[in-house]
């Protein structure tokens, strides 16, 4: 069973934890969100972020709710738990020593 | 995991877990309102409603792969993937309902006796008596030098010295077998203990309701008495103002200061069913002074600082120091020291292991012969593994699956076994002889059940090990091209090796039944020396103040009155009734006139009675030499005795012991100087096990005992004139009662109580694990023949006979049988050692069982295979050779 993505193996966990960060949204607002500040460049396919949010409410990073929204429908919330906001914290720590390294790495050989 | 991203998650994977429905309805409108708010999106920017949906449904990848997906990454999933098996082997199960009925009936049954004996074994032997600490009470006992140095009760002055001088005891308490008249409603008369002070304390026992005795209720004329919970409610139907009321019993008022919970059970005492009562005692000052082996029932509790070695060492110094002071009572007498619980399952546990033993045995052919149903089954399907293997279905899955079937079947076996079990329970209970301790208690309860899930597992993975690991060695493109030979080689071997497994154990179990059978029968067959059949036994305790001689006239009139009685052929009374419930056996050294036995042997001793004139006839034994008692051998003519052959051909072979003289010592009388007038048949005095020994018995007028045993032998059936018996009797004496009432052949019968269990449930585990192997011998047979369907076809059309086949076909079997009965003979040669102890008159490799039980074993192996081979002689050989 092969999983629809084309992110990086990880890489979509961090994004949406880092939407998460900022405000706590649906999982519909989430996908908008990522296609916006990544100005499309990123194609995250809407059928693995449904997946991915499950297992990161599962691993503990965010948890979820169910509350009205502004057009009288009701949404599930994702919002970032505490140790979900230390992961982040950590996570993009860590990529960017990464992705610092990569490109140091892959400019040292295009030189 | 830190806790509280711990506890986030949990929480989460719980919800998705167990409210899984709910979950997956969420998840839905999840995706709705993501669906609903995307078609809004592309609505507003003027793509059509249907266009925009379908591009909102391609963009999230459609809604069921979606959910998919999902679902998959939840914690759980393989979890669920296992439900799925389970679906798969429950349905599987249902399309084939034969397949289905043989394994879950085969496994049922298997485990449901093997959880049934488990119980039992639970209840009597691994469930500690229900005292607190009970593995601190033991029984205290005095070994008598006369009897063999047999464990016996003890006399109360040693039993005192043993409470005050024995540090290893936190408390010594004494008891002795007393029975009281209960004019009312129901038995006339009930049995209970006389108890020293302490009794309760020491078992740590409280009253269930009341309390039990104080300390100053010990003292003679309290008037107080302790019930039990089984008297209670049988004679007072458990109603609630018991305690405090005044029973007349024996004419004297007794007042209930107390009843004892349900789970009270002593267990002292094998062969005769709990005592209803207790009674405080302290010893007289007479009763203080008497030494020796005596009546009284000794228990104790170690101090939780001593082991039981110690306490024996203390006991046998204290023996040591009792025979050295008082050697006219206690010399060579020793002390024992037994546990409690040893003590209560001593008789029972070799049989009771026996059986656990034997019927795993069983268990484990049920379970082969479910592998191999499951393996046959395998070749049937390997079609469906094949393509799974060859579409990418891993094997671990596959393999996983098999033991999921596996454990679905025994699921369903188990389920049923405990059922069976809890049903078998009463009937298994009421076989067993009646004085195995705990009885009551056996139940299907939670260790049972506990052990049968335990088997459901075991049973789980000893019929899907074979299957399982039989499809990984299958080659996938062999499979998908129909080329099963190799592997089919590799299956037919393995089930060839289960079956021969099969017939080796059923070898095993049969060779212990045969030999246990063969015990059994040599036992019944044997010469009792005496004639049971159409006999009673009255036993009666009839001491009076007024005389020996009044106990004499007593025993006398009621026999004369009996033997007037219609129907009655015969009656006498004897003191140590050869199958009494209490042992009352007295021995004496024998001094013998002339005897021809070497002198320097031992001082001979014998086991004395008194017997009435007519106890020998009643009896029905047989007279050897000179005369039985009559009316004139009364206490004013000169001592006369009549002695067994046993000892009269050990002391005088050659010669006539009648007209000897011997000296003896006995009850009433001390020692004395009498001649032999008689000498009659030896008697088996405990039943069939028991050997015969050297009796003298004593004329009843020269020693009236007060306990005797009326023995009375009728034309018809005995039973019919116990109360008649008994009217001549409370014509003497109104207030008479009888200890006990029996027909001798049930005595008897009794006595085997034990042995017939233990004998008949291993005859049929036995004849289960022979039917089992048989099943599998034929399984087995019918799916090679069916293999070999083209081959045979080939043969007939050659001109081979069908009887050419069959034989052909048989000898397979045969060759089979023969590998299980050459491993199972070598098997039982290890096995049947075990089993010595319960072996009578019969090797534990007793060549005739070994081969009888062989011989049947390839008879029902030929006849096994007889059907599969007609079958395949049936063939028709054109339709065999166009087949494939």
């Amino acid at each position: 069973m092969s999983k629809p993505s084309n992110l990086v193996q990880g890489t979509l966990d961090l994004l949406i934890l880092k939407i998460l960060d900022l405000e706590p949204r649906s999982g519909w607002a989430i996908g908008q969100r990522l296609k916006q500040v990544s100005n499309e460049a990123l194609q995250v396919s809407d059928g693995s972020l449904y997946p991915a949010l499950h297992k990161l409410e599962q691993q503990g990073w965010i948890s979820a709710e169910w509350r009205n929204t502004e057009n009288n429908r009701r949404a599930k919330i994702y919002s970032l738990t505490p140790p979900g906001r230390r992961y982040l914290r950590q996570e993009a720590a860590n990529w960017e020593r990464l992705s610092q390294a990569i490109t140091h790495v892959v400019r040292l050989t295009e030189a | 995991m830190p806790w509280e991203q711990w506890l986030y998650a949990w929480r989460a994977r719980l919800r998705g877990f167990l409210y899984r429905d709910r979950a997956d309805r969420e998840l839905d409108d999840e995706l709705q309102y993501h669906l609903a708010l995307e078609i809004e999106a592309r609505c507003t920017r003027g793509v059509p409603r249907a266009e925009a949906r379908r591009q909102a449904l391609a963009a999230l990848g459609g809604l069921a792969s979606t959910r998919e997906h999902v679902r998959a990454s939840r914690c759980g999933a393989s979890l669920e993937a296992g439900f799925r098996d389970v679906r798969h082997g429950l349905r599987l199960l249902r399309r084939h309902p034969g397949f289905t009925a043989a394994t879950v009936l085969t496994l049922t049954l298997a485990i449901g006796a093997t959880t049934a004996i488990f119980s039992v074994v639970d209840a009597v032997l691994l469930q500690p008596p229900s005292f607190s600490d009970p593995e601190r009470l033991v029984t205290l006992w005095q070994t008598d030098p006369d009897n063999g140095h047999r464990p016996v009760p003890a006399g109360p002055a040693d039993f005192l010295d043993w409470r005050d001088r024995v540090r290893s005891f936190e408390r010594v308490a004494a008891m002795d077998p007393w029975s009281l008249d209960f004019i009312g409603a129901g038995e006339p008369e009930i049995t209970g203990w006389l108890v020293t002070e302490g009794f309760f304390e020491m078992l740590g026992v409280n009253a269930a309701h009341g309390r039990t005795f104080l300390p100053e209720e010990y003292l003679p004329g309290s008037g107080v008495i302790v019930l039990t919970n089984g008297l209670w409610q049988r004679r007072f139907g458990g109603e609630a103002d018991i305690i405090g009321r005044s029973l007349v019993l024996e004419g004297e008022p007794h007042t209930v200061v107390g009843v004892l919970g349900p789970d009270f059970e002593l267990g002292l005492e094998r062969g005769r069913e709990e005592r209803d009562f207790f009674l405080p005692k302290t010893f007289s000052e007479h009763e203080s002074s008497i030494r020796g082996p005596g009546w009284w029932r000794v228990m104790g509790r170690l101090r939780s600082e001593v082991t039981l070695a110690e306490a024996e060492a203390e006991m046998d110094a204290v023996a040591a120091r009792l025979a050295e002071a008082h050697p006219r009572t206690n010399a060579n007498v020793g002390a024992r020291v037994i546990p409690l619980q040893a003590w209560q399952v001593g008789g029972v546990r070799p049989s009771l292991l026996l059986l656990q033993g034997a019927v795993l045995f069983v268990l484990l052919i049920a379970c082969v012969n479910v592998a191999n149903l499951m393996l046959a089954r395998c070749t049937r399907r390997a079609p469906e593994f094949a393509v799974r293997m060859a579409v990418g279905g891993g094997r671990g899955r596959l393999r996983r699956q098999l033991l999921t079937e596996s454990a679905v079947i025994a699921a369903l076996g188990g389920a049923g076994g405990v059922a069976f079990a809890a049903a078998s329970i009463e009937a298994i209970t009421a076989f067993m002889p009646a004085d195995v301790p705990r009885l009551g208690q056996v139940a299907v309860n939670s260790r049972p059940l506990g052990f049968a899930v335990g088997l459901v597992g075991v049973t789980t993975l000893a019929c899907g090990m074979a299957p399982a690991l039989h499809v990984v060695r299958q080659n996938v493109h062999d499979l998908l091209r129909g080329q099963r030979t190799g592997a089919n080689a590799v299956q037919q071997r393995l089930r060839r090796v289960l079956v021969a497994t099969e017939v080796a154990v059923a070898l095993v179990l049969l060779v212990g039944a045969g030999l246990l059978v063969q015990s059994f029968v040599r036992l019944v067959n044997v010469d009792l020396g005496f004639a049971p059949a159409n006999t009673m036994a009255l036993q009666v305790f009839h001491y009076r103040n007024d005389g020996l001689a009044a106990t004499a006239n007593f025993f006398r009139e009621t026999l004369d009155g009996i033997r007037a009685l219609p129907g009655v052929a015969g009656a006498g009374a004897v003191s140590a009734f050869p199958l009494g419930l209490a042992d009352l056996t007295r021995e004496s050294l024998l001094q013998l006139q002339d005897r021809a036995s070497s002198p320097r042997e031992e001082e001979p001793s014998a086991a004395v009675s008194a017997a009435t004139p007519g106890y020998l006839d009643a009896m029905g034994i047989p007279l050897r030499a000179g005369r039985w008692f009559d009316a004139r051998d009364d206490a004013g003519q000169p001592p006369v005795v009549v002695i067994n052959e046993t000892l009269a051909q050990h002391h005088w072979p050659d010669s006539d012991a009648i007209g000897r003289r011997v000296s003896l010592s006995v009850a009433f009388r001390g020692r004395i100087d009498a001649e032999i007038v008689g000498v009659v048949g030896a008697i088996r005095p405990g039943g069939y096990s028991t050997p015969r020994r050297p009796e003298v018995f004593v004329p009843h007028a020269q020693a009236p005992d007060g306990s005797m045993t009326y023995v009375v032998r009728t034309t018809g059936d005995s039973t019919a004139s116990v109360a008649t018996i008994q009217d001549v009797v409370w014509d003497a004496d109104p207030l008479q009662t009888f200890y006990s009432v029996a027909t001798v052949e049930q005595l008897l019968s009794d006595t085997l109580a034990a042995r017939r269990f233990t004998t008949t449930l291993l005859t049929l585990f036995g004849v289960a694990a022979l039917v089992l192997a048989a099943l599998g011998i034929y399984g087995v047979i019918a799916v090679a023949t069916a293999q070999r369907t083209r081959e045979i076809g080939l043969r007939l059309a050659m001109g081979a006979e069908p009887r050419h086949v069959v034989g052909m076909v048989v000898r397979g079997a045969i060759g089979l049988a023969g590998t299980g009965v050459s491993i199972g003979l070598l098997a039982s040669l290890l096995v049947s050692r075990s089993l010595r102890s319960l072996l009578v008159d019969v090797a534990p490799f007793d060549a005739a069982t070994l081969a009888g039980v062989s011989v049947l074993l390839f008879l029902v192996a030929a006849g096994a295979a007889y059907i599969p081979a007609r079958r395949a002689a049936r063939v028709d050989p054109l339709a065999a050779l166009r087949m494939d």
